[in-house]
């Protein structure tokens, strides 16, 4: 099983990290810090699941969760956002993801979060 | 410049996106956290009066970190959450105390650890005010990057966040995180357009309300 962590914030990179290697250890994890970066290693990596950040410096989330629909409908996608409007989800919920949670990372959500991965894993 | 009934909305509006923030800022620390209640003002950068305790709550001397969201376009404005440094380390130590990560006790000075993770808090805590708004008002907000700097206000430079706008909507209030002194102080200026279209919603809300 393979995650790609697209975060500006180290901080929640960490706690990302720490996350999924407490509950999923054999994961293999990446991470990039921006959409770029995401992009480029999407294509390198070939994850199974991608949780991404919206905003951030250079390509921001969304124009990356879109030039990877371009050509990728499988992978799945979830959203991890502090932008909380609804014309947001509206927008990214169009471009085809698993999912969109809201910052910050609660335990309700981080249950989610492992599911979510659980789920696309065993899917395989 | 407001009646009292839109002051009365405003008010209730910013209480409740705050407490939504708060809430967020809540489960981040896992503190609870003490509001106090929103004050809500339309004022000209004339009628700022450099004596006024009222605006130098957030302009008190000293070295705050400052965080800064900027939004647009339609609804044009910019946010601000500040702490005193002090405060803001020992915000920074919480997080990342919850993280597992190694603090280094009585150490005032600001890593970039640090920095990040008040960065990331503030992004969390304004945009879940900011983006109220662009639900309120059914638009789609569009954000830069949340700015951070450290600076130092002295009392001749109290006017600061509002030298670059005639008129602000100031909604500025403060919160306390429970069983510490961080006290964060948030602002929100609006420019006029944006301040028009927001009493344009809240006077066909209030007009609805009262038929």
């Amino acid at each position: 099983m393979k995650v790609l962590i697209v975060e500006d914030s180290i901080f929640v990179q960490k706690l990302l990290r720490k996350l999924i290697v407490d509950h999923i250890p054999e994961c293999e994890i990446q991470i990039a810090s921006n959409g770029e970066q995401g992009y480029n290693l999407f294509q390198e990596f070939r994850p199974d699941f991608i949780t991404t950040d919206l905003l951030m410096p250079g390509l921001n989330g969304q124009e990356m969760l879109r030039m990877i629909r371009e050509t990728d409908n499988k992978v799945k996608i979830i959203i991890l956002s502090a932008d909380i409007q609804k014309t947001t989800r509206d927008e990214v919920e169009n471009l085809g993801i698993s999912g969109f949670l809201n910052k910050p990372l609660t335990a309700e959500k981080a249950t989610t979060l492992i599911q979510m991965i659980r789920t696309a894993y065993y899917a395989e | 410049m407001l009646n009292d009934m839109q002051k009365d909305l405003l008010t209730e509006l910013v209480n409740v996106y705050v407490g939504q923030a708060a809430n967020m800022l809540s489960e981040i620390v896992d503190k609870r956290i003490v509001l106090n209640i929103p004050e809500v003002e339309l004022i000209s950068i004339s009628d700022v009066d450099p004596g006024d305790r009222r605006y130098n709550i957030f302009f008190s001397e000293g070295h705050l970190f400052r965080s800064s969201l900027q939004f647009g376009y339609e609804f044009q404005g910019k946010a601000f959450l500040m702490f005193p440094v002090e405060q803001a380390k020992v915000l920074a130590n919480i997080c990342l105390g919850e993280l597992g990560e190694t603090i280094i006790p009585d150490d005032p000075s600001l890593m970039d650890t640090d920095l990040d993770v008040l960065k990331e808090v503030s992004n969390v805590l304004l945009n879940a005010i900011i983006g109220e708004f662009g639900n309120f008002l059914e638009i789609k907000l569009e954000y830069v990057l949340p700015d951070i700097e450290l600076i130092y206000v002295t009392n001749s430079d109290q006017q600061i966040l509002l030298q670059n706008e005639v008129y602000v909507l100031v909604l500025h209030t403060s919160f306390l995180l429970a069983d510490t002194d961080v006290t964060g102080i948030i602002v929100i200026a609006l420019s006029m357009n944006s301040i028009s279209s927001l009493l344009a919603k809240m006077d066909a809300l209030l007009e609805a309300d009262h038929g």
